[in-house]
């Protein structure tokens, strides 16, 4: 891992997802790990502290609610920005991610993974 | 992969409307009209229209999440138990000469078994995503239970066959009636929330519909009623499974739906 790149976590336990996300942050020129739980998400960001968070809300363990919430809970990490991602296309969905400190909350069929990364930019500048 | 891929492209919407038609079409003009019921081939043509659907549902799908892979296992499991039924259909009335009457009871409550195992599916993703109760899925499975034992008594046992009320093939049909009803609103509730379903629905809804159309055609050849108008047991059982064909045909386009999702899916 370089240490002047920006670091992108991307917590999705779909791992085709995953690999393509990994490929083209990378390509983009920024250092990218996935995680398949949320469990395992929350460890990588005690460990490696990241730059953005790519964030799918359904996990088979703790869910992407609450990783949220234990961003939130945390000073340390509550400033990472988290851009949730999720097949739940309710506004209730999306108003209880932003309320947890999620910076957008993006519907998995209506954006593809470049128009994903052109918002991550947004937050890794 | 090549033949996968060759077989995607192959069986569209389109060309299954074209297959449905060229099979009705020969169904009813080959050997006087009579042909694919004497031999049976009515139902293999059934069996092929699921096999394509599991080789579908087998194939690599965009998502490889969790909660879509075991959606697709029960479909799996459910598709698998319908082609046997055909299979069951064909061997019960051609090759062993069972019973028609428990051969066609057989078929009608095995088809809403089938439903029920569909719709177990649905409620498996929904109640995950919407932390519901299980207790649909609960009440499922113990229908899906009790509705197959049932029919492996009716199958192993010409006692049970003996005590079964007249009025059990118009309950089925009442309970196919039903879970359609309860399965098109799990849909509709399924899609506003998962937007990846919603092309699926546009197929699936259809699909539900016919499947009750089928039902009554089956129960309507249970019954030969339709004799007295003049329609023939052989062609009541072309009717109920000219719209099998194309249920399997939407499910089929449907599922295709599921596998290639718009959005991120794209880049899978």
């Amino acid at each position: 891992m370089n240490e002047n790149k920006r670091k992108v976590l991307v917590i999705d336990d779909d791992k085709h997802i995953s690999k393509v996300y990994e490929m083209k942050f990378a390509k983009e020129g920024y250092d990218v790990v996935s995680v398949h739980s949320g469990e395992d998400g929350m460890k990588t960001v005690a460990e490696w502290i990241p730059d953005l968070i790519i964030l799918d809300i359904m996990l088979p363990d703790k869910d992407g609610f609450f990783v949220l919430e234990e961003l939130k809970k945390k000073t340390e990490f509550s400033g990472i920005p988290v851009l949730a991602i999720s097949n739940l296309g309710q506004n209730k969905d999306q108003e209880h991610a932003l309320a947890l400190g999620a910076r957008e909350y993006l519907v998995k069929v209506e954006y593809s993974v470049e128009e994903i990364i052109d918002r991550a930019k947004k937050y890794l500048l | 992969m090549k033949i996968i891929s060759l077989f995607e492209k192959l069986f569209t919407m389109r060309t299954l409307v074209v297959f449905n038609l060229a099979i009705i079409l020969l169904v009813e003009l080959v050997g006087g009209g009579v042909y694919f019921a004497e031999t049976g081939l009515v139902h293999a043509i059934a069996a092929i229209f699921v096999g394509l659907i599991m080789i579908r549902i087998f194939s690599d799908h965009a998502s490889n999440d969790y909660i879509f892979r075991g959606f697709l296992k029960i479909q799996l499991l459910f598709f698998l138990f319908l082609g046997m039924v055909h299979i069951y259909e064909y061997l019960g009335l051609y090759v062993f000469m069972l019973n028609d009457e428990v051969v066609e009871l057989s078929a009608m409550a095995s088809y809403l078994l089938w439903m029920l195992g569909l719709f177990f599916a649905l409620e498996f993703v929904y109640r995950i995503y919407q932390k519901k109760s299980a207790l649909m899925s609960i009440v499922l499975v113990v229908l899906i239970s009790v509705g197959f034992l049932g029919l492996v008594l009716v199958n192993i046992s010409s006692t049970f066959v003996q005590i079964l009320p007249a009025w059990l093939p118009v309950a089925i049909l009442v309970g196919t009636v039903i879970t359609a009803i309860f399965m098109i609103m799990s849909i509709l509730e399924i899609r506003g929330t998962m937007p990846i379903f919603k092309e699926y629905s546009y197929y699936v809804i259809p699909a539900i519909i016919l499947l009750v159309f089928a039902a009554f055609f089956e129960y309507f050849e249970s019954t030969h009623i339709l004799n007295s108008i003049g329609i023939s047991d052989s062609q009541n059982l072309y009717l109920a499974h000219f719209f099998i064909y194309a249920v399997l045909s939407l499910l089929f386009v449907g599922l295709g739906k599921l596998k290639k999702p718009r959005g991120i899916y794209t880049d899978m």
